[in-house]
């Protein structure tokens, strides 16, 4: 068990390395816990936001407009003037002023392009909140009018449309707003603590991985090690065994330390099945990271194109796979590549088993689809590993 | 004593070049054993061919009597290999260097100890045990290379160039402690583009180029091989052609060049040569400055054989 030993020992001295590591992912989540509790504060003040409308048009759809915005929000009286806008909304005495324009009711019976404006609390998430609501409100008159209704059945039929459906928008707009201002600790809705925990595990399992297992894995494949080894009386079959055992107990030390950490952590509100759930989801990531730091040790000779690999992967699969930035917030196509991301089924795994209290609420067939890509992935990435290395030898 | 090593019709190509062509050696036990040729030559490959490095293309390889092969566990066991190139992990130090390679081999852990300490003292390394490689000046590390390869006190001990780009100090220290293993019973085969080290410690010798086997034999044995038993060379200022041919005619002179005002004698053998040469200058009233005679060395042996210098 010689070459076992070495290279836990050359482990344990990597261990230096990757602190870094440990301290990125606790700023990480520290930041994302604590971004959320504020973000819940926000949304409960959200409900009402004091606004104003300055109905230059003198229109009934600039009325209209104002009754729309009353329904959630607190409509208060201001002049119409530059300076007293600058002013109330310095001392938040409003939050949003729209501006109708002179001749917006005729553009929109004209079918034509008019644009609302405001004014705003530059950089927040009601103004962000108004702006999607009059975005809403606008298309949808102009929806009405485009079908024949007048302009005053038109505005009817906008109020009551907007009416059912600001409810719903209320959490996912200020929620992509919050996300638009810092994409990095976004999404935060009901989700517990933990999830935010396990979001992150995959970028840590991958840089870990692969820039502390990965060089190990080179150094003992050196082609000058190797014939050392090859000359010596221990067969080359037990020394490959030997570093494929160091590969799993690095990573079964990985596995169990963050999921001891998030037991910790998070004792209160984890549940057996959550535990469990959790360790699986985070086996399968282990074995994707397992896979990947294979193929990365048989393809490059240099620990230090080893760290290379390891940021492009750990990073780039983070944000690809929706980790950094929420999936809900990618385009149709960015969606389309995630899905040939491990990181991305790992989510999903993730998202499966949030706030579960036993196995019975888990999405069995949602987490076991998760969970079974991502082995798919560790296999590929085994095989092509496996199959880089035959090349090599081959061609030696 | 028996054969260590039996090497027949060897050959082994690399893609159109032909490295080792029909090569063949015989190893006795408890040889220092040289095998000297410039680089290039195949000397590395006929290691790799022997230990089942490399795949060769025709050819038998017996080791121990028995032929190599990747499973022969019980032949490796007393196999100990220093290849050209340093091969130990950066991030263990000396000691746990040696203690890596010697535990392939040696899995009783207090034997081990033992052995890693006594290959640490043999190296000269104990002021260094804990270092990295990394802090190690080359002769060291190539002594770290040496050490991980004998630890575990192998019969067999192959050594691929162990002392190129080490300083003449480090160099000496090698090659005693070579001579010192082959003294505990290790047969050595060393490899080398140095002829003097190798005529320094080596009980025979084989002369390699462009994959054949030359010539074998002890150093004396080589050297007799050529015509050139002395060389004597004289400074002369303005010798003339009459001078030049009576020389040429003295006994057992077989050429004569005058090149630079620097008269070279080459001689097959006889004694003597060199009071008759200057008995004879004085007959002659020749005025010389410098003389000096050299014995023939492993370069005129090569250069004999192959028209070329050993070292270029
Ligand atoms: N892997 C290889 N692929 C192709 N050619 C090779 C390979 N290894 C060695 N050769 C060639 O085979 C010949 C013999 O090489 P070898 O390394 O055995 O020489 P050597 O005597 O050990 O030289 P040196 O003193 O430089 O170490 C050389 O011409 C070399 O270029
Ligand atoms: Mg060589």
């Amino acid at each position: 068990m010689q070459t076992y030993k070495t290279f836990l020992k050359i482990a344990l001295k990597n261990i230096p390395s990757i602190i870094s590591y440990f301290i990125i992912f606790a700023i990480i989540a520290i930041m994302s816990t604590s971004q959320s509790e504020e973000n819940e504060k926000l949304i409960y003040q959200d409900e009402a936001i004091k606004f104003t409308v300055f109905n230059r048009d003198g229109s009934k759809t600039g009325e209209a407009i104002k009754e729309c915005l009353s329904e959630k929000n607190k409509y208060v009286e201001i002049e119409d003037n530059e300076e007293t806008i600058r002013v109330a909304l310095y001392y938040r005495d409003i939050y949003y002023a729209v501006v109708v324009p002179e001749g917006f009711e005729e553009a929109i019976k004209n079918g034509e392009d008019m644009e609302l404006m405001n004014y705003k609390v530059p950089d927040s998430a009601m103004g962000y909140y108004m702006d999607l609501t009059l975005e809403s409100y606008a298309k949808t008159l102009k929806g009405y009018v485009a079908a024949g209704y007048s302009i005053d059945e038109a505005n009817d039929e906008a109020i009551e449309t907007l009416k059912n459906t600001v409810e719903v928008n209320l959490l996912s707009d200020v929620e992509s707003d919050k996300t638009i201002g810092n994409p990095m600790f976004g999404a935060t809705d009901d989700k517990p603590s933990i999830y935010y925990f396990y979001q992150y595990v995959p970028y840590i399992f991958l840089a870990i991985m692969i820039s502390g297992v990965g060089p190990i894995m080179i150094t003992f494949g050196k082609s000058d090690i190797r014939k050392r080894v090859a000359v010596s009386s221990q067969s080359f079959k037990s020394y490959s065994a030997q570093m494929f055992l160091g590969v799993v107990t690095c990573g079964l030390a990985l596995l169990a330390l963050f999921n001891i950490l998030a037991m910790i952590l998070y004792a209160e509100n984890i549940s057996f099945a959550g535990i469990v759930s959790y360790v699986i989801i985070t086996a399968c990531l282990l074995a994707v990271s397992m896979g990947i730091t294979y193929l990365g040790g048989n393809l490059f000779n240099k620990t230090a194109t080893m760290g290379a690999f390891s940021n492009v992967v750990s990073l780039g699969f983070s944000f690809l796979g929706g980790i950094f930035v929420p999936l809900e917030f990618f385009g149709a196509t960015m969606k389309n590549i995630a899905r040939f991301t491990p990181t991305y089924w790992y989510v999903r795994a993730n998202e499966a088993i949030t706030g579960i209290k036993s196995f019975a609420d888990i999405n069995m067939e949602e987490f076991a689809l998760a969970c079974g890509v991502q082995l798919l992935f560790a296999v590929a990435f085994f095989s092509i590993g496996l199959a880089v290395s035959k090349y090599k030898r081959e061609a030696a | 004593m028996g054969k260590v090593i039996e090497i027949d019709g060897l050959v082994k190509r690399y893609k159109e070049l032909v490295a080792l062509d029909h090569f063949n050696l015989e190893i006795e036990e408890g040889e220092i054993f040289g095998l000297l040729g410039p680089n290039g030559s195949g000397k590395s490959t006929t290691i790799s061919c022997i230990l089942g490095l490399l795949k060769y293309d025709k050819g038998e390889v017996k080791v121990f009597g028995k032929p190599m092969e990747a499973s022969s566990y019980e032949s490796k066991k007393d196999i100990g290999v220093v290849l050209q190139n340093v091969a130990v992990f950066d991030e263990l130090n000396v000691e746990e260097n040696i203690d890596y390679f010697c535990g392939l081999y040696i899995t009783d852990k207090k034997l081990r100890k033992q052995y890693v300490d006594e290959a640490i003292e043999f190296a000269g390394l104990e002021e260094f045990r804990k270092f990295v490689p990394k802090k190690l000046s080359g002769g060291l590390l190539r002594r770290l290379n040496i050490a991980c390869g004998i630890a575990h006190k192998p019969k067999l001990i192959f050594m691929d160039e162990p002392t190129v780009a080490v300083d003449p100090q480090s160099r000496n220290k090698i090659l005693e402690g070579i001579v010192e293993l082959n003294k505990k019973g290790a047969t050595i085969i060393y490899t080398s583009h140095y002829m003097e080290e190798v005529e320094q410690i080596c009980s025979r010798i084989a002369i390699m180029d462009q994959g054949k086997n030359l010539a074998i034999g002890t150093k004396e044995q080589l050297k007799d091989m050529i015509k050139t038993g002395e060389t004597i060379q004289a400074e002369i200022l303005n010798l003339s052609d009459d001078i030049m041919e009576e020389v040429k005619s003295l006994p057992h002179v077989y050429k004569v060049e005058y090149i630079d005002n620097h008269l070279k004698v080459h001689y097959t053998k006889g004694q003597r040569n060199l009071v008759r040469l200057i008995d004879f200058f004085k007959n002659k009233d020749v005025q010389f400055g410098r003389v000096y005679s050299e014995l023939p060395t492993l370069n005129d042996v090569f250069l004999e054989i192959t028209g070329k210098e050993l070292r270029d």
